[in-house]
């Protein structure tokens, strides 16, 4: 079997592995009630609650719910968490498109200065140690009190800042990466540093570029979510995160609404990487060293 | 390059050469396979205690593979491998052998005097007799002022002292050893030559020593094993009847010429030069 | 992310230290200029000698919100990280476990496991720690995995076989070579990890829980026009960040003294 095929079926058979380990544990919990047999000591999570507001639903539960009116009647929960997702997603995107671009220009800054990379980069590097996205709500408020964006800018902005880091990072490194003899090379035709960057380097970088927009790819889905929760705006998937999390009869939802928003930081991911498989077939170039 | 078949014929196989002693290792029509490559054909081939026998031969020729089914680290297809009388098996759980590979193969996070206890502290022995044992190790090689060095910091050459001070420490009956030089420099190699046999005739250990040089293989051998390409079979063993101790001088002497000369016409005669 | 940031975070050098302070002072300074002449309101961005003033006015509570929130984050971070590591070892064992959890990792962490903070306040209670600490644990718990696997498996085969030679028994041959090369790795994954876990431990402060913590406070005083509080906070945040990475930095220099060049 190709490695491919099996890897997918490792990745299948685990992840069914866990959830039969779920079910085996409401199995267990419900048979024991919620305690350690033979003691009086309480499970850490306990199984209770019935209809949407169970705290440790079956596991299609909440798949099947997103078919069902997610209040009184009306929209299903599938349709509402679409418009979310549409409303989250043109954040993300926006901040990714944003960032890689950002990243890129400040990368490409970088690799034409080595002063500009040794006093500006110890930054890009530290503010990676730090927890930016504290700056959240800072940013979101911020940015929303300037009447000319649109209220979904200020989280945008969130994303595009962790966007451009890990982009400016491999920017540099893949700008760098290009041997130096094949440098010379260059030279010794006396290409221009326009043609040295356009024809050799950005070639060179593009392994790495996506790398760095990768990483960003879910970043920005971090970020946008992260965003929508800490501003006191009302949409996106984080702000449906963080309302059904507020009343506990709406679990079911909650599980669904985590999990849709799993699925849209595994898509961001997959269309990076997917057209990241088709640019480096159609160069057939080597990729970054791992 | 001619086939194996013809190689065959063009040369005279000369006769094994027993030992009147129980040889160290003992090969007796071992064939290995590798799917469809066949790397031994019917290798025979005794090692008297106390020698020090050289393969040489082509690259791909089974050296290395001889090598390590004497080591048990692979399983002949066919044939009988006796070790120190023993099964390889049983040679290896018993650590009567000690090996030392191309690439010196010394832990980056040990200093040289650790990597050299390596296999006394698998072998259980306590820390004390452990420093003691290696510190004399390393003054074997000559590398006692390194001894908290780390591998990183040592050249090549010294990288491959340490390994062989670690294949010495626990007064192995056998090494084994796969061009353990064949990454160094000419200069190097030579001095190195000239500290093994210092080991060797201090030691008394039996070698087997895989090489593609034949100056080296001359220089140091009781016996220069010259092996067939692949399939590897033995084609011719040359008894090295130069005078010891040997030193710089021996490579001067008009024997030793002969000798070169000799197994390169066997190499030559077999196609492969 | 995690999986990619974590070969990124593996090839960081330490920066010069000229060229860089001169450029901090440089940037503090425009900053307090640009904001005092363009009189930019303190909603957009405060100057930086209100947030110091604050900053140091505010050390009682900045240093409670501290405890709370880098609690969280320590527990989990060890927890976590403890977590990975076994489960990554484990895997080492059975094939099926070291082919299908690298995938397994790279999948989740494609995800937004902070996004899971409500759930473990639903499950464990949204005042117990450990609600803030399951979060922080889970989102250290890929990076590890994976770099434990990765680590485990990265002994070369030639000292494998060397390994074997000595006829080591396989207990030995995961302590004295397995183990040893995997450190590298392990290290490499817990500096990710000592960001990711402030991060974390945030972002689930975030999504509600204790009145104290650095999250809750950066969200309603940015709420109640207290901007430099906001401010104040998430600086004391970033210099725990720092610290929590500059000591595992540091431990890795005393555990992986061969790797330092
Ligand atoms: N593990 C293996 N799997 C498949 N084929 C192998 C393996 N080991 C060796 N071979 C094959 O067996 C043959 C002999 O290999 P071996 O390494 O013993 O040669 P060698 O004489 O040591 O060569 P060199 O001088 O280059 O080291 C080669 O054709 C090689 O391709
Ligand atoms: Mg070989």
């Amino acid at each position: 079997m190709s490695r491919r095929g099996r890897t997918a079926i490792n990745l299948v058979a685990i992840l069914a592995g866990l959830a039969v380990l779920w079910e085996a544990y409401r199995a267990f919990a419900l048979a024991t009630g919620n305690m350690w047999p033979g003691t009086d000591v309480a499970l850490p999570v306990a199984v209770r609650g019935s209809g949407n507001a169970q705290q440790f639903p079956h596991v299609w539960e909440p798949v099947l719910a997103l078919g069902r009116p997610y209040r009184g009647g009306g929209e299903t929960l599938g349709a509402f968490l679409l418009g979310q997702v549409g409303y989250t997603l043109r954040e993300v995107l926006a901040g990714f498109v944003l960032g890689s671009l950002l990243g890129f220009l400040l990368g490409t800054l970088f690799a034409h200065s080595r002063l500009a990379e040794r006093s500006l980069m110890p930054y890009v590097i530290a503010s990676q140690t730090v927890p930016f996205i504290a700056f959240a709500p800072i940013l979101v408020v911020g940015f929303n009190s300037l009447e000319s964006f649109p209220r979904w800018s200020g989280v945008a902005a969130l994303s595009m800042y962790l966007v451009f880091f890990p982009m400016t990072v491999n920017t540099l490194r893949g700008l760098r990466s290009a041997p130096a003899t094949a440098e010379e090379l260059m030279r010794s035709y006396a290409a221009s540093w326009w043609t040295r960057l356009w024809k050799l380097r950005v070639p060179a970088a593009v392994p790495y570029l996506f790398v760095g927009m990768k990483i960003g790819a879910t970043a920005a889905v971090v970020g946008a979510i992260v965003g929508e929760l800490s501003a006191p705006s009302s949409q996106g998937l984080g702000a449906a995160i963080f309302s059904f999390g507020r009343v506990s009869n709406n679990s079911v939802q909650l599980f669904a609404t985590t999990l849709v928003a799993g699925l849209v930081g595994i898509a961001s991911f997959s269309t990076v990487a997917l057209l990241e498989r088709a640019v480096l077939r159609a160069y057939a170039g080597a990729g970054p060293a791992r | 390059m001619t086939s194996p078949e013809e190689a065959a014929v063009t040369v005279e196989a000369g006769p094994p050469v027993v030992a009147a002693a129980e040889p160290t290792v003992a090969v007796r029509h071992v064939t290995r396979t590798f799917g469809e490559v066949t790397a031994l054909s019917d290798v025979s081939l005794d090692v008297a205690p106390g020698s020090f026998v050289s393969l040489i031969g082509p690259s791909g020729c089974g050296k290395s593979t001889l090598l390590r089914v004497i080591a048990d680290l692979l399983e002949p297809s066919s044939g009988e491998v006796v070790v120190a009388g023993k099964t390889p098996h049983r040679a290896r759980t018993d650590r009567d052998y000690g090996m030392v590979f191309q690439k010196a193969t010394l832990f980056d996070w040990r200093t040289v005097r650790r990597n050299v206890e390596l296999p006394l502290e698998l072998m259980g022995w306590d820390r004390t007799r452990r420093r003691a044992r290696a510190d004399e190790m390393l003054a074997l090689v000559e590398l006692t002022d390194f001894a908290k060095h780390r591998p990183a910091q040592l050249s090549g050459g010294m990288q491959q002292r340490v390994a062989i001070a670690r294949a010495l420490a626990f007064s192995p009956k056998l090494l084994l050893m796969d061009e353990p030089f064949g990454a160094l420099d000419e200069i190097t190699r030579e001095r190195l030559n000239l500290e093994l046999l210092d080991i060797w005739t201090k030691t008394r250990t039996t070698v087997v020593f895989v090489t593609h040089s034949i100056p080296e293989a001359v220089f140091l051998s009781t016996d220069v094993v010259v092996m067939s390409p692949r399939p590897g079979r033995v084609l011719r063993r040359i008894p090295v009847d130069l005078p010891r101790p040997r030193d710089t001088g021996t490579r001067e002497l008009d024997r030793y010429f002969e000798l070169v000369t000799e197994v390169r016409e066997t190499l030559r005669g077999a196609g492969l030069l | 992310m995690t999986a990619a940031l974590l070969t990124e975070v593996r090839r960081l050098r330490p920066p010069s230290a000229l060229p860089a302070a001169l450029t901090a002072l440089a940037v503090l300074v425009a900053w307090e200029v640009v904001v005092r002449v363009f009189a930019i309101r303190p909603i957009l961005l405060p100057a930086p000698s209100a947030i110091a003033a604050t900053f140091v006015a505010d050390v009682p509570r900045l240093v409670r919100a501290l405890v709370v929130t880098g609690r969280a984050a320590l527990l989990g971070f060890v927890l976590g990280s403890l977590g990975g590591f076994a489960v990554g070892a484990a895997a080492t064992r059975w094939r099926v476990l070291r082919e299908g959890l690298i995938p397994v990792g790279v999948v989740f962490g494609a995800v937004p496991i902070v996004a899971t903070a409500p759930i473990f306040n639903l499950w464990l209670g949204a005042l117990s720690i450990w609600s803030n600490v399951a979060v922080v644990a889970l989102v250290v718990f890929f990076p590890m995995m994976i770099n434990t696997i990765t680590g485990l498996a990265s002994a070369s085969d030639s000292h494998r076989e060397l390994m074997r030679s000595y006829a080591a028994p396989q207990r030995q041959v995961f302590a004295k070579l397995l183990l040893p090369a995997s450190l590298p790795f392990v290290f490499g994954a817990l500096r990710v990890s000592a960001a990711l876990s402030v991060i974390a431990a945030v972002v689930s402060d975030f999504f509600g829980g204790f009145r104290d913590s650095a999250g809750f406070f950066i969200k309603t005083l940015m709420a109640n026009a207290d901007y430099t509080g906001s401010w104040a906070t998430v600086v004391a945040l970033c210099l725990f960040g720092l610290l929590l990475y500059g000591a595992v930095a540091l431990a890795e220099r005393w555990s992986v003294p061969w790797k330092e060049q």
